[in-house]
């Protein structure tokens, strides 16, 4: 195995854990439009990077969690729902991305490779970036796992047992933007939610308790992710698409598998 | 005779939702180890008032303390047994997880808090979805004194169980309050367990109507200021609610 393809799988082993981890929130507090709206965001951090010649990863994470913040104060302050606010911030930051790319006349092959992903661009310094920040996140989100469950199903309950709902909400939507952004570098800013929501979705058709939820999360994803990564590196494809349709045949697989079962014990 | 000690006071409590005044300059104060219910008639304020006390809503004047603290400093002093528990049935977590989300102090906390409430330990391994009503409402119990509190407020929490879970709920909240001398606050629709069961009652219109002993306090001319003329008939029609 050559080194770059040892580079690959390990952002990629990375960003399953991390990606699968964050989507077992994701699922339980319904931010699926959300970690949707933030990949779509970055595009425009990514467009002002290369309009200003800065390293695109720093640029897209710091827009990106701006737009994070943004949206939670937009959320408090008006009497818009939060798919609106997303929408338009999403919207709006993707048009601004266009734009300058066309300004620059980027060539297609690097917005495609944004958009769906790509494993040739990928630096060293990605990678040490990828690996901080998803240990991060993920000791975070260990260490916070309570609190954060409590909240996703009872904001009620959170608030009287002494959580700070507004605090570890602000958390939970900059670490989404920030795993949005790690991810879409492999997996690009269209398909990256998809290894937020299916490696979750999936665990939760076959488990019953909290523990083996996300377990079986981050093995899917790891699954899923390896797979994707290999098969798009020795075949020259893009990773996005690659994982994106490895996810969804598992998905299902484990549908059919899970309806069979419900037949058979009826 | 020695003082008795207060464990909440509320002080010129005001709440209004735009220009509605929901609760109006309300004070009172609650000894510790009582039983307290919160009557009234629907819109009267009973849920928003407790959910004030809880921080749940936001006060537009007044203080409310507990033990003389102010309720940021007294969050561990407290337990809540919520109205209505509207989850995501599907979501994969067991009774025990449930639980444990509220960081259980010492060994066996868990099985035990089931045990008080009248639940098997085979119990913490279920699916929280797939529990009955009556069950859910227990374990939602065991939650709320799972670091066992000094208050506990119940905010119309035997609603949804039949009339011999509900006689057992109540046992349950006697028990706590004899053996462990919790401070009750619970909200209530139903008078006649009100009069049999707790030591002050406080009535609520918008205004704190009234606040005492239920014998001295739910008089007829009360009863029909809260409810209307068919105060007495309103026990009754409730009761076939459940």
């Amino acid at each position: 195995m050559d080194l770059q393809l040892i580079q690959q799988l390990i952002i990629g082993a990375s960003l399953a854990a991390l990606l699968s981890a964050m989507g077992a929130f994701v699922i339980l507090r319904r931010l699926s439009w959300f970690s949707d709206g933030m990949a779509h965001v970055s595009l425009g951090g990514i467009a002002i990077a290369a309009f200003t010649s800065f390293a695109p990863l720093p640029v897209a994470l710091v827009w990106t969690t701006a737009a994070a913040l943004i949206i939670y104060f937009l959320e408090r302050k008006t009497k818009l729902p939060t798919d609106a606010i997303i929408g338009i911030l999403f919207t709006a930051s993707l048009a601004l991305g266009i734009l300058i790319f066309e300004k620059l006349g980027t060539d297609h092959e690097a917005i495609e490779e944004a958009l769906f992903g790509g494993l040739t661009t990928i630096t060293g310094g990605d990678v040490i970036a990828v690996l901080i920040l998803s240990a991060l996140i993920l000791i975070w989100l260990f260490s916070f796992r309570r609190e954060l469950t409590l909240l996703g199903l009872s904001e009620e309950l959170a608030s009287v047992s002494g959580i700070s709902v507004q605090k570890q909400t602000a958390a939970l939507y900059v670490a989404l933007a920030i795993t949005t952004v790690l991810g879409a570098k492999v997996l690009g800013v269209v398909l990256v939610s998809a290894l937020l929501i299916v490696p979750a979705s999936t665990s939760r058709l076959i488990t019953r308790s909290f523990k083996t939820y996300t377990i079986a999360a981050v093995i899917i994803s790891e699954i899923v992710m390896l797979a994707g990564v290999y098969v798009a590196s020795v075949s020259a494809l893009s990773p996005g698409p690659v994982t994106v349709l490895i996810g969804a045949g598992v998905f299902i697989l484990v549908t059919i598998a899970q309806a069979a079962r419900v037949v058979r014990t009826r | 005779m020695p003082e008795k000690k207060i464990a909440i006071q509320v002080e010129d409590l005001t709440v209004q939702f735009g220009t509605d005044r929901v609760l109006d300059a309300i004070s009172f104060e609650i000894e510790a180890g009582q039983i307290v219910a919160v009557i009234g008639p629907n819109g009267s304020g009973k849920s928003t008032l407790v959910k004030t006390m809880l921080g749940l809503e936001k006060a537009d004047r007044g203080e409310i303390t507990y033990f003389g603290k102010p309720l940021s400093q007294a969050k561990q002093l407290i337990g809540y047994v919520p109205q209505r528990f509207s989850f995501d049935k599907d979501f994969p977590i067991t009774v025990k997880e449930f639980l444990k989300l509220r960081r259980p102090e010492g060994k066996n906390t868990i099985e035990h808090k089931l045990a008080a409430v009248g639940l098997k330990p085979s119990m913490a391994k279920q699916h929280l979805g797939a529990l009955s009503g009556g069950e859910l409402q227990r374990v939602l119990m065991a939650q709320a004194i799972l670091n066992s509190p000094q208050i506990l407020f119940l905010d119309e929490a035997n609603a949804g169980i039949d009339l011999a879970g509900e006689q057992n709920f109540l046992e349950i909240i006697k028990t706590l309050n004899t053996e462990h001398g919790t401070t009750i606050v619970m909200v209530s629709h139903e008078i006649d367990v009100v009069a049999r069961f707790v030591d002050q009652v406080i009535c609520l219109n918008r205004s704190l109507v009234c606040h005492g002993s239920p014998k001295e306090t739910l008089t007829e001319k009360v009863l029909v200021s809260l409810f209307g003329e068919e105060a007495g008939l309103y026990n009754h029609t409730h009761r076939h609610h459940h």
